[in-house]
């Protein structure tokens, strides 16, 4: 899998409160995806914003906090391609995966420009930043992760819903008995 | 025992000897379908609290000195692991309030190696049904000759109250070192800073005297139980009587839900567990962690400051004595 797009950086520690907060938990995507960004110092104009193929390039331990999947879900309702960080809160990492969206950890990361075009390379484990002449190994994905990403999601990945399904709020599950 | 819950604050039944870790609630859903959850094994930090624990040291001074050492992403995909070598022994609440901010340091899971001290109040919470059979089997315990990716021993007899400076964990010093900034909220609440011993030490501190002019102070227990064992201990009346608002208990402004959100400018000390820009309302309000002795001191001068400064010893509140706050006398 090959992921191209515009970076937006953040940097260290941002955590799932700055990410989205709890005022925009809601049932409603609207309300979800108005939320996106909205406590981050900085960054609320460019949350509000059209943020569609946009990669999220962030420092260390990004996503820290809450299980709330509302905040993973915003990034996608937004339109973000990816996360790349140097390290990923565990719980963001799981909830950003299971909804579909490739995120990644690239430890060698570098600061880099504001807006740069970025590609990751799933397959190959590489982050390639042209403008800064940077090609970064990625640390390989558990299998089962990149299963996930490549059916869209944990639960597509099950076999229980379409790709991206999570991500519409009131989406029906199928009653499910014996999985396994 | 593994338990895994769609709340971060899942960790706080470590300190029960599980394993106990938070997740969203895709993969609890998944979890629920099929029994199965993808867990990587975490290397573990080692953590010994040793020495006197002093009467007015809380569980949350505890957490907040690991955070200090650890850093806020210091543990992230670790487990930590907690071994009360305290010459006292720590309380369950104060055991719990530590087990809960395992998280905050971006640890998987973090557990109280089990001890007599866990042993008692499950026999307490079981009362006369007893333990499930085998129970204890379940309990994780550390094989002898167990390797660490890092070791902290902790000497509870040399800190002081500490406080988190607002906005994220990277800031936590000692409360008497922090600005004497005026506050306009108080929170003692929450799963982590709501139980028992937590509100028992306000109400020691607010007998007799008022919350300060310009503070609200809003206490939410952690629990319908705690809610209850205030109500027939006479901590809500203390409570009441010193001005604070006293809520039901559940998640509330601690999660920026309700019940005491701030509005923007405002300070509020809370005994909570994260201090997030826009955690508990407004992005432009400061929130400051601390223990609830901390908290309830804040309440009483109105500002940011170490209560050993500020507190007479009779007000000193002994750590996890819950007894009737009421008691004639018992304070002077």
């Amino acid at each position: 899998m090959r992921i191209q797009g515009k970076a937006l950086v953040m940097g260290d520690n941002v955590n799932t409160d700055e990410l989205h907060p709890s005022q925009f938990y809601s049932l409603d995507d609207r309300r979800v995806r108005s939320g996106f960004l909205q406590a981050a110092a900085g960054y609320e104009r460019i949350g509000s914003g059209d943020l569609a193929g946009r990669v999220i390039v962030a420092g260390d331990n990004f996503g820290c906090g809450s299980s709330r999947e509302t905040g993973a879900r915003a990034f996608l309702l937004a339109g973000v391609r990816a996360v790349v960080a140097r390290s990923l809160a565990r719980i963001f990492s799981r909830n950003v995966r299971n909804l579909g969206l490739a995120a990644v950890e690239c430890p060698a990361l570098p600061a880099i420009a504001p807006d740069v075009d970025v590609e990751l390379d799933l397959e190959r484990r590489r982050l390639q930043v042209p403008a800064a002449a940077l090609d970064l190994p990625l640390t390989p994905l558990d299998p089962m992760w990149a299963a996930v990403l490549a059916a869209g999601g944990l639960l597509p990945f099950l076999g229980i819903g379409e790709p991206g399904g999570a991500t519409r709020c009131g989406a029906s599950l199928p009653v499910v008995q014996g999985t396994r | 025992m593994v338990i895994c819950g769609a709340d971060s604050h899942t960790v706080m039944a470590g300190a029960l000897g599980c394993f106990a870790s938070g997740m969203g609630s895709t993969d609890i859903l998944a979890l629920l379908l099929t029994g199965e959850v993808l867990l990587s094994i975490p290397g573990s930090i080692r953590i010994d609290f040793e020495g006197a624990m002093p009467e007015w040291l809380f569980g949350k001074d505890l957490a907040l000195e690991i955070i200090r050492q650890l850093g806020e992403g210091g543990a992230v995909d670790l487990a930590l692991e907690y071994r009360d070598g305290t010459a006292s022994g720590l309380t369950m609440d104060s055991r719990f309030a530590i087990a809960n901010m395992a998280v905050e340091a971006g640890a998987t899971n973090g557990v109280f190696v089990p001890d007599d001290t866990l042993r008692g109040y499950l026999a307490e919470r079981d009362g006369a049904a007893g333990p499930l059979p085998g129970f204890e089997a379940a309990w994780l315990v550390p094989d002898a000759g167990a390797a660490y990716v890092r070791h902290l021993r902790i000497d509870t007899g040399a800190l002081r109250p500490l406080v988190a400076l607002p906005g994220d964990l990277g800031r936590i010093v000692a409360a008497g070192d922090a600005e004497p900034r005026p506050v306009q909220q108080v929170f003692i609440g929450s799963c982590a800073g709501g139980r028992l011993e937590d509100l028992a030490a306000a109400a020691r501190v607010l007998r007799g005297r008022r919350v300060a002019p310009g503070v609200r102070l809003v206490v939410t227990p952690a629990s319908q139980a705690v809610f209850h064992a205030c109500l027939r201990n006479g901590i809500f009346e203390v409570l009441s009587e010193a001005g604070a608002m006293i809520t039901n208990s559940s998640c509330g402004a601690c999660g920026g839900i309700d019940k005491g959100l701030l509005g923007a400018g405002e300070v509020c000390v809370s005994t909570s567990n994260r201090n997030f820009r826009g955690r508990m309302g407004s992005p432009d309000g400061l929130i400051y962690l601390a223990s609830p002795l901390t908290a309830a001191a804040a309440a009483v001068t109105g500002r940011i400051c170490d209560p050993l400064d500020v507190l007479d010893d009779r007000a000193l509140p002994r750590r996890g004595d819950t007894r009737p706050a009421r008691i004639a006398g018992e304070l002077t």
